[in-house]
């Protein structure tokens, strides 16, 4: 096990290294996990929402307590550049200046030219909350009709705005009866591009040093076979790959409250055959032997692009279908698919038989690719 | 002396073949994915469509479906209507092709999942009976002023301005100023190899420079010059690429882009050459750490998930203003957003602050590093 042995020797020389990123990845990892969550039962669409309020009346007042029933407030100081950068980057999807003498207004029963806002250009969000506010207005504007004063009529218009409507979810997934929460779903998402990254900046600097012209050629003339050698280092590589796996597995067990089910054991699974494929590419790549500088740039590449169109940071469902088309032939896609069906998200429903065809993919990706990178490494053993 | 170390150093640079070749390509791949990917994003996620929903008549309701009509229809119609039987309708909604169900009889709603389009459909039906009540409300109360509050409740009222900011604002093309802060950073890549180039315990050049009479200010200063200069090649070809070959929206002042865009360059450079400068790491390490430095940089500046400045900004607002990467995808930021130039202004001082404070913390940590003679 004269290779094995060596393959581990490097493997400790490379650990520092290989454990900044591992590091960095598990820190990103746990921060997307962490950055979105969904709600299977129906609630009503939280908006986030900043009022500035140029005309501090009482008036006003029960406006923005109107408005900001049922949605989220954002703080946001009355500066032109803060609230364009709220609305760029989305940390409030609408902003609503009312502007001053809008108590005044009111009681003069004029309802025109009293706010001012911000939104994202025909956004769904604006549509919604300008239809909300216009019929709130109409029913103040109803109310003042019918002889009440201006806060009364506020009061009465949010208690009308407030009848009960009957609403019924229909579900129609089978879930499996599982729980698998949505911040699992994120983390495992997320693994896509995390595994990759992570192999190909850790595993193939290792995997270069042992393709290095000295003790290739070392190897190659020592009474070995070819068969042992390879054999040797898919087994160093295999027992790297499966500490990666456990620690990231581990990670997301721990993360997630220690929630274990057939869903979890799924995604596990999942993660697991994807874990193989993503070791495929890093051996791909370490077989064509390009400088250990360079690496970082193509582990971003290969994992930022396939991530990209695969869905795993932009949900499956919001690609376009011809970049749906193309990503079928990565195998990401299929990791993420079975993910989403787990989760049942992205309009995927949970199916096992289904979950299954995706691993079976994935699988016979991996097998494609490992043949590939045998048949490189007969290529370039010969070569050389 | 200055002259003759940079013209060796920008050679160097120049073999150093497959790092410039993939510092060049790196952005076009990636560019061209993103493109590819964002083809439809922001139509999909911000943009407003008119919802689909079926109606079902459990009950003749002669006003509301008035009332349906009306928003169906038209450009900006709020809902494209099913009129269907509740069988039919229940498998739409299963397959997805319709967001809700109506009742005409109860006016109850029907979803199979939560979001931003149920919200629409049950605040429209709340707005219905709204009215409704209103009416109710008064003829009851004030039946003599029933005509008045109806031509309220109908009156179309102008209370709402939006000010409209930046034309055809596309929030995806932040994911392509990333990229651009991306590329910029990794010019830490080459930058330290400056710093590895002139210690002599590194790397066998460094050797040989350290036994030359060459002043060492000199030596490095014409390094990291050598260093830029390839640097703002790969920045120009980026931003040439993206902006001519891919159409991404730069605003109208292309200029200031690659004026940012090769000042980013520069403090990449920089930032490379002084992480290089730190103690007797090995190269490996060093790159190690630069390359977590600017993946974790990018990342906090939504490369990868686009909100996660702004939860930045609510939490460690500081920290924006002097991550790397943020600071130069916020002065694409602010050319495409601002008219006038004061951020902009701002964003580039702090870059040439970092970079300054970059060269100069790399200096001090190279400096007296000599070797006596033997």
């Amino acid at each position: 096990m004269q290779v094995f042995k060596t393959f581990l020797k490097v493997l400790k020389k490379k650990l520092p290294n290989a454990l900044i990123f591992i590091g960095v990845f598990m820190a990103i990892a746990i921060a997307m996990a962490n950055s979105g969550a969904e709600t299977a039962k129906y609630e009503d669409y939280e908006m986030k929402i900043g009022i500035i309020d140029r005309d501090n009346s009482k008036e006003s007042k029960a406006l923005s307590e109107f408005v900001l029933d049922g949605n989220k407030p954002v703080d946001i100081a009355d500066d032109e550049d803060e609230i364009l950068d709220a609305v760029y980057y989305e940390r409030a999807g609408y902003i609503l200046i009312i502007k001053e003498g809008f108590g005044e207004k009111l009681k003069n029963g004029d309802l025109n030219d009293l706010f001012e806002n911000y939104k994202l250009p025909s956004s769904v969000y604006g549509t919604l909350f300008d239809n909300r506010l216009d019929s709130y207005l109409n029913s103040v504007g109803a109310y003042m009709s019918s002889g009440l004063e201006p806060t009364e009529a506020m009061s009465k218009a949010q208690e009308a705005m407030n009848v009960e409507t009957k609403v019924t979810m229909k579900n129609f997934e089978d879930t499996g009866n599982d729980d698998y929460s949505e911040n699992f779903s994120y983390y495992y998402k997320y693994l896509a591009y995390i595994l990759i990254s992570v192999l190909i900046t850790a595993l193939c600097p290792v995997l270069l040093i042992m393709n290095r012209k000295e003790i290739k050629a070392r190897t190659i003339c020592s009474s070995i076979t070819a068969s042992s050698q390879t054999f040797q280092i898919f087994l160093g590589s295999g027992g790297f790959v499966l500490i990666i796996w456990i620690f990231f597995a581990a990670a997301g067990y721990i993360l997630t409250d220690g929630i274990m089910n057939q869903k979890v054991l799924l995604a596990m699974l999942n993660s697991f055959i994807f874990i193989i494929i993503a070791a495929g590419i890093a051996m791909l790549i370490a077989a064509f032997e390009p400088s250990s500088n360079v690496l970082n740039m193509i582990a971003n590449v290969v994992g930022l692009g396939m991530s990209f169109l695969c869905g795993v940071f932009v949900p499956q469902d919001l690609l376009a279908e011809g970049v749906l088309t193309a990503g079928k032939f990565l195998p990401a896609y299929w990791y993420v698919k079975a993910n989403n069906m787990l989760a049942g998200t992205c309009g995927e429903v949970f199916s096992k038989s289904e979950i299954f065809k995706c691993f079976g993919v994935e699988v016979l990706y991996a097998v494609a690719l490992f043949a590939v990178v045998m048949l490189v490494m007969r290529v370039k053993r010969k070569e050389a | 002396m200055f002259l003759h170390t940079f013209k060796y150093d920008f050679r160097q640079c120049l073999r150093q073949k497959e790092l410039t070749f993939w510092l060049i390509l790196f952005p076009i791949i990636l560019g061209s994915f993103f493109k590819v990917a964002f083809s439809e994003l922001y139509e999909k996620t911000v943009k407003f469509d008119a919802v689909p929903i079926a109606v079902v008549e459990t009950e003749k309701n002669a006003v509301f479906d008035q009332v349906i009509e009306q928003v169906s229809t038209g450009e900006d119609a709020l809902f494209k209507v099913t009129r269907t039987d509740m069988k039919n309708a229940e498998k739409m909604l299963k397959d997805e092709k319709v967001t809700g169900i109506i009742s005409t009889g109860d006016l109850s709603v029907e979803f199979s999942s939560s979001g931003i389009d149920q919200t629409i459909v049950k605040s429209f039906i709340q707005q219905y009976k709204t009215q409704e009540k209103i009416i109710t409300d008064t003829a009851t109360n004030a039946p003599e002023k029933l005509d008045t509050v109806i031509s309220a409740l109908s009156t179309d009222i102008e209370s709402n301005k939006n000010i409209p900011f930046a034309d055809d604002l596309d929030t995806t093309v932040q994911y392509f100023y990333n990229l651009l802060a991306m590329v910029a950073l990794f010019g830490a890549m080459s930058g330290v190899f400056v710093a590895i180039n002139n210690q002599g315990n590194l790397s066998s050049l460094g050797a040989r420079k350290c036994c030359s009479p060459v002043n060492k200010l000199t030596s490095i200063t014409a390094g990291l010059s050598a260093h830029c200069v390839v640097q703002t090649i790969c920045m120009i070809v980026a931003v040439s690429f993206l902006a001519f070959i891919l159409k991404i929206d730069f605003g109208d002042r292309l200029g200031l882009v690659y004026l940012s865009s090769i000042v980013g360059g520069f403090m990449g450079v920089a930032m490379g050459f002084f992480i290089g400068s730190f103690g007797r790491l090995s190269e490996g390490v060093k790159m190690g750490i630069i390359m977590a430095v600017s993946m974790l940089s990018c990342f906090l500046s939504g490369l990868m998930v686009n909100n996660i400045k702004a939860l930045v900004s609510e939490y460690v607002p500081v920290f924006n203003e002097i991550n790397p990467a943020a600071v130069i995808s916020d002065t694409y930021y602010c050319l495409a957003i601002y008219d006038d130039y004061s951020r902009y202004i701002r964003k580039m001082i702090t870059m040439i602050i970092l970079t300054v404070f970059f060269t100069l913390g790399g200096y001090i940590l190279t400096r007296r590093r000599k070797y006596a003679s033997l």
